[in-house]
C-alpha cells in the first residue's frame, strides 16, 4: 500500500466509524439508562430516514425541514413504543419482557412502514452544496457532512451529559434509579426523555444515511445488532466509549477490504468477539453500576 | 392502569384493521372466471421482508397473466387459479409452504421463487412429489445444471446467460485491469466466476486487480470506494444488486468515482428499481442489462406488457415481473397443448420442446425451452445509462443497446455434462 492508498483507507475508516457512532449512539444512551437492548431503535432509524427520504424527493421539501419532521416522526412513535412496552415490562421482568416487546415493535414498524411508503426502496435528494467530492483527499462531501454531523452529536452528548442539571439528573437514575427517586428525581420522566432524544438520535442517522444509501423497510434490521453491538463493547452507556470501538471497527473494515478482501466482512465480527473476550463489561468502564440488578 | 390496557388494546386493533383491509385488498382483484374445474398453481414469492418489492411485482404480474388468460376464455374452458404464499425468501419456509400447496392445497403447478437458495429448497420438493416447478426469476445456475431434476423448468435468464452476454461485450472493449465487488454470499461469487469462465473462453483472460465482497445489505461502502479508487482498475464489474446497489452507485458517484471509470453490470444492474429510487442521481453511462427491460424491445408485446402492469399497479415494473408473467403463460401454452392435469410426464414433454413469445423477445425471435437444461433461451440486451423520463419517477433509462443472440448466451452440451458430473 502506499502512503496515499493508507490515507485514503483511513479516511475511509473514520467516515465509517462516523456513521456507526451516529447509528450507535441513541442506543448507546437507553441501554446506559434503562438497562435494555432497545431493538426499536432500529424502527426509529428506519422512519427518520424514510420521513426525510420521501419528504425531499417526492414533496420536494428542503433538507433540514425534512430533518426537522423526521425527528418529530420518530419522536412520536418513540413515545408510543415507550408506552406500550416500556413503561412496564421494563421494572417487572428485568429487561427481558422488554427486549422482546423492542423487538416485536421493530419489526411492526418495520411492516407499517412498507404498507404506508411501499417496498421500493427510497433514497433523499441532498442540498447541491453536498454533491460531489470534496477537492482533496477524495472525501466526498456528504461524508464531510457525516463527520461533521456525528462529531457535533457526540460532542453535545457528551457535554449533555457532564455539564447540565439534565445530564446529572440521567447520570444518577443511571447510577441508582431507587436512590435518585427517593430524592425526589422523576425517573420515569428522565427515562422518557432519554428514550425521545435517543429516537431523535436515530432519526438523525437514517435521516442523513437516506442522502448517502437506498433506505427500505428492513434497514433498520441490518443495523440495529451492531448498534447494540457497539453499545454493549464501549462499557454500557460510555458514549465515549462508543466512539473508541465504532472507530476500531471502521478502520478494521476498512483495512480489512484492501488487506484481506475475502475476510474483510468476517474481521468486524472477529474483532466483536476478541474485545468480548477480553474485556467482557466493555472496552471503557461503565457508565454506571447496576442499579436495578443489585435492588432485584 | 385500565386506561392503559384499553389504549394498548386500540393501537394493537388499529394495525390489526390496517393489516386485513391491505390484505384484502390485494387479493380481491381477479376477474370473473370462465366455467369448470380450474387449474390449480401455487406460487411462492416473497410478500414481506426485504424482497418484498420483487415478490409484490411478481405476485400482481402473475395475477394479470392469470387475468387475461380467463378473460379469453381460460384453458381448455377452464380457467387458472393462483394461490399465493408468502415464502419469506426463506428456504425452509419455502419448502414447507411448497409441501403444503401440493398436499394440501392439491396445487398441480409450483411457481415463482425470486432467492436461489429457496429455488434449491422447492426444486427437492417438485422432484419428490412430481409437481411441476417453473422458476421465474431467481438465477442460480445449479438449478439447471448442478442440481437438476427433470420437473424444473426456468423462464427467465439465468446467471451463465447475462454473465456470457456480459463476457462478449467486455472481449470487445480495450479494458485489462478489472476490479470487482459483489454481495459475499453465492450469487455475487457465482457472478465473478462465471463471468471470469467465460472470459476464458473467449481467449480474453480477466486480469483482476481487485476485489470487494461487502456483505449482503451493507449501507456504507466507503472503504470499498477508497480501495477501487487505490487500485486504478479500466473498468469496474458490480454484482450487487437492490437497495446495496443503489447505495453503492449513489456513495460512488457522490466520491466522484465514475467519472473515469466505465462501470458493468449486466445480471441484475439494469433493473427499473435502480433507475426509479436514484433518479437524476444516476449516472450516465453505465452499462448495465438485466433479465428484463421496461423500455427494449419496442415491440407492441412489450408495450402492452409494461403499460397494462402500469394501469393495474400505478407503477412501472421490476424485472422479476415479467418472468413471473412469461411463468403463467408457460403453464397455459403447456395446458393447451396437454389439458389433462394429470399426466405430469406428458405435461413436462410438452414443456421441454415449448416455444413462448414473451415481452423481452425481440421482433422475429420467440424464446424456446432448451430440452437439455429445462432453461428458457433468450436473448439479452446491454445497454447504456441515458436521460429518459418516459417511465417515472425514474429520469434515465438504458438506451444504445448491444443485443446478444440467445444461441450464443447457452452453454454447449459437453460443459453442461462436465457441470452436472462435477455435483457433489
Amino acid at each position: 500500500m502506499t502512503p496515499a492508498q493508507v490515507l485514503a483507507q483511513f479516511l475511509a475508516g473514520c467516515c465509517s466509524a462516523a456513521f456507526l457512532v451516529l447509528v450507535s449512539l441513541g442506543v448507546t444512551l437507553v441501554f446506559g439508562i434503562a438497562r435494555v437492548f432497545n431493538f426499536a431503535h432500529g424502527g426509529m432509524y428506519v422512519v427518520g430516514g424514510y420521513v426525510t427520504a420521501f419528504l425531499t424527493s417526492k414533496a420536494e421539501i428542503g433538507a433540514l425541514p425534512a430533518v426537522v419532521a423526521a425527528m418529530l416522526a420518530a419522536g412520536g412513535v418513540a413515545l408510543i413504543v415507550y408506552g406500550l412496552v416500556f413503561w412496564k415490562a421494563r421494572p417487572t421482568t428485568s429487561g427481558a419482557g422488554a427486549i422482546v416487546g423492542s423487538y416485536g415493535a421493530l419489526l411492526l414498524i418495520t411492516e407499517l412502514v412498507r404498507i404506508v411508503f411501499g417496498s421500493v426502496p427510497l433514497i433523499a435528494r441532498v442540498p447541491e452544496t453536498l454533491e460531489g467530492p470534496l477537492p482533496v483527499l477524495g472525501v466526498s462531501r456528504m461524508q464531510a457532512c457525516l463527520l461533521l454531523i456525528a462529531g457535533t452529536c457526540v460532542a453535545v452528548t457528551i457535554w449533555m451529559i457532564n455539564s447540565t442539571t439534565l445530564g446529572r439528573l440521567i447520570r444518577a437514575v443511571s447510577c441508582d434509579p431507587w436512590l435518585a427517586s427517593s430524592c425526589g428525581v422523576r425517573r420515569e420522566l428522565v427515562a422518557v426523555g432519554v428514550f425521545v432524544g435517543g429516537a431523535g438520535l436515530a432519526s438523525v442517522a437514517g435521516a442523513v444515511s437516506s442522502g448517502m444509501s437506498a433506505i427500505s423497510p428492513s434497514s433498520g434490521d441490518d443495523l440495529i445488532v451492531g448498534a447494540l453491538a457497539v453499545a454493549l463493547l464501549g462499557g454500557r452507556g460510555n458514549v465515549l466509549g462508543a466512539c473508541v470501538v465504532s472507530f476500531l471497527l471502521g478502520q478494521i473494515t476498512a483495512f480489512g477490504v484492501v488487506l484481506a478482501p475475502r475476510l474483510a466482512s468476517a474481521l468486524p465480527y472477529a474483532a466483536t468477539v476478541l474485545i468480548i473476550a477480553a474485556r467482557p463489561s466493555g472496552l471503557l468502564r461503565a457508565e454506571a453500576t447496576s442499579g436495578f440488578e443489585r435492588r432485584t | 392502569m385500565v386506561s392503559s390496557h384499553r389504549c394498548r388494546a386500540l393501537c394493537a386493533l388499529t394495525c390489526c384493521v390496517l393489516l386485513f383491509s391491505c390484505e384484502r385488498r390485494s387479493t380481491n382483484s381477479s376477474t370473473a372466471m370462465p366455467a369448470g374445474k380450474p387449474y390449480l398453481i401455487g406460487a411462492l414469492y416473497p410478500l414481506s421482508g426485504r424482497a418484498a418489492l420483487y415478490g409484490e411485482d411478481s405476485k400482481a404480474a402473475a395475477q394479470m397473466a392469470c387475468d387475461e388468460i380467463n378473460a379469453s376464455g381460460g384453458v381448455d374452458g377452464r380457467p387458472l387459479q393462483i394461490l399465493f404464499r408468502d415464502d419469506e425468501a426463506n428456504a425452509e419456509k419455502a419448502r414447507q409452504q411448497a409441501r403444503q400447496l401440493v398436499q394440501q392445497d392439491r396445487a398441480t403447478f409450483l411457481m415463482g421463487v425470486i432467492s436461489s437458495s429457496a429455488a434449491l429448497a422447492v426444486t427437492e420438493v417438485s422432484k419428490d412429489t412430481k409437481t411441476i416447478f417453473v422458476g421465474t426469476d431467481h438465477a442460480s445456475g445449479r438449478l439447471t445444471y448442478e442440481a437438476f431434476q427433470p420437473y424444473y423448468f426456468r423462464v427467465s435468464n439465468n446467471v451463465y446467460q447475462s454473465m456470457a452476454a456480459q463476457a462478449y461485450y467486455a472481449s470487445e472493449q480495450p479494458w485489462s485491469r478489472y476490479y470487482y465487488i459483489g454481495p459475499d454470499y453465492e450469487y455475487g461469487h457465482a457472478l465473478w466466476d462465471e463471468f471470469r469462465s467465460k472470459m476464458n473462453t473467449l481467449r480474453t483472460p480477466v486480469s483482476s486487480v481487485g476485489e470487494s465482497w461487502p456483505k449482503l445489505f451493507e449501507p456504507d461502502y466507503a472503504a470499498h470506494i477508497a480501495s477501487i479508487r487505490g487500485k486504478n482498475p479500466d473498468v469496474l464489474i458490480v454484482g450487487l444488486w437492490g437497495a446495496d446497489l443503489i447505495s453503492f452507485l449513489r456513495q460512488g458517484s457522490q466520491a466522484g468515482l465514475f467519472q473515469n471509470l466505465p462501470v458493468v453490470s449486466c445480471d441484475a444492474g439494469g433493473n427499473y428499481e435502480t433507475f426509479a429510487a436514484l433518479g437524476e442521481q444516476m449516472p450516465l453511462g453505465l452499462i448495465l442489462s438485466a433479465r428484463h427491460h421496461n423500455n427494449w424491445p419496442e415491440t407492441d408485446r412489450n408495450r402492452a406488457f409494461v403499460d397494462g402492469f402500469h394501469k393495474r399497479t400505478g407503477r412501472y415494473p421490476s424485472y422479476a415481473a415479467e418472468g413471473a408473467y412469461v411463468g403463467v403463460q408457460f403453464i397455459a401454452e403447456a395446458l393447451r397443448q396437454q389439458p389433462d392435469e394429470t399426466q405430469t410426464d406428458a405435461l413436462v414433454r410438452v414443456m421441454s420442446t415449448i416455444r413462448i413469445q414473451c415481452p423481452e423477445d425481440p421482433e422475429g425471435f420467440v424464446s424456446y425451452m432448451d430440452p437439455s437444461t429445462h432453461q428458457l433461451v433468450q436473448t439479452q440486451a446491454i445497454g447504456r445509462t441515458v436521460p429518459n423520463s418516459k417511465y417515472p419517477p425514474a429520469t434515465r433509462m438504458l438506451g444504445e443497446w448491444k443485443v446478444y443472440d440467445a444461441e450464443r448466451l447457452i452453454p454447449s452440451l459437453e460443459e453442461v455434462e462436465r457441470r452436472r458430473n462435477a455435483k457433489p
